[in-house]
């Protein structure tokens, strides 16, 4: 916290830490006071979170699809 | 006396066509038998001699395959949304829907693997910094400043397009 009672700018790898859930409990309650009051940096936390989530939902359609595809070949070659 | 390498040169013919079934593929077919080859000959001390070679190096093979598959699945998943700009729908990057996921992946082929590593780890995969420090074996705090770089570099890939986009 800063003399005034708010909290201190968060580093870029502190708000990364935010994203991942990985601050401690105080420093994760001052960020969200911070974010409040900075919407600009709010909105573009929530647009890399939006990103990250797509991330996430893309590789694991993709790897399902992967596993699928390979498990269709390997039953069509062995006649099943 | 049966080697591990004389049952092998033994059972070439049936593993040769086994893996042919697997690829419908001749050049698949070489790709595919050198790596289960390589990888039966790292693994050679799991068989035991004597008992079904074939069968035993056609597990391997089809657990390459299948790991060959889905990798060539998701390379072609991934270019096929860029192309598609399907990326879209989780994140418009500019005003005319322009897709960022090239450019994205363009820089994280330019980081430290490490890193991207790491990224990908508790990014990607949901991996908690802990949980990816024991696989990187790591201190948890590289393991976050690590993640951080990325992003970073991700971050920037995303706002920047966006400032210029603005102008």
């Amino acid at each position: 916290m800063t003399a005034k009672g708010l909290p201190v700018s968060p580093t870029f790898e502190e708000l990364s830490a935010y994203l991942d859930d990985e601050l401690d409990s105080g420093r994760t309650i001052e960020l969200d006071q911070w974010l409040r009051t900075h919407p600009v940096a709010a909105g573009e936390l929530a647009r890399l979170r939006s990103m990250e989530k797509g991330l996430r939902r893309l590789v694991a359609e993709s790897e399902k699809q992967g596993e699928q595809d390979a498990q269709d070949a390997i039953d069509q070659e062995s006649g099943a | 006396m049966h080697s591990f390498e004389t049952e092998l040169v033994a059972a070439m013919p049936q593993i040769r066509r086994a893996i042919q079934n697997i690829t419908r593929n001749s050049e698949g077919t070489e790709d595919l038998l050198q790596e289960t080859l390589a990888a039966a000959y790292a693994m050679r001390d799991r068989y035991q001699p004597g008992t079904n070679i074939v069968g035993w190096l056609v597990t391997i093979a089809r657990g390459l395959h299948v790991n060959q598959w889905r990798k060539r699945k998701r390379r072609a998943r991934m270019r096929h949304l860029s192309q598609t700009k399907s990326l879209d729908m989780v994140e418009p990057a500019s005003q005319d829907g322009r897709l960022l996921w090239e450019d994205v992946t363009d820089r994280l082929s330019k980081l430290n693997p490490e890193a991207v590593k790491a990224f990908e780890l508790v990014v990607v995969e949901g991996m908690r910094y802990d949980e990816a420090a024991k696989v990187l074996r790591t201190p948890v705090g590289t393991i976050r400043s690590r993640v951080a770089r990325v992003r970073s570099a991700v971050w920037k890939v995303i706002f920047l397009d966006i400032e210029e986009d603005a102008e």
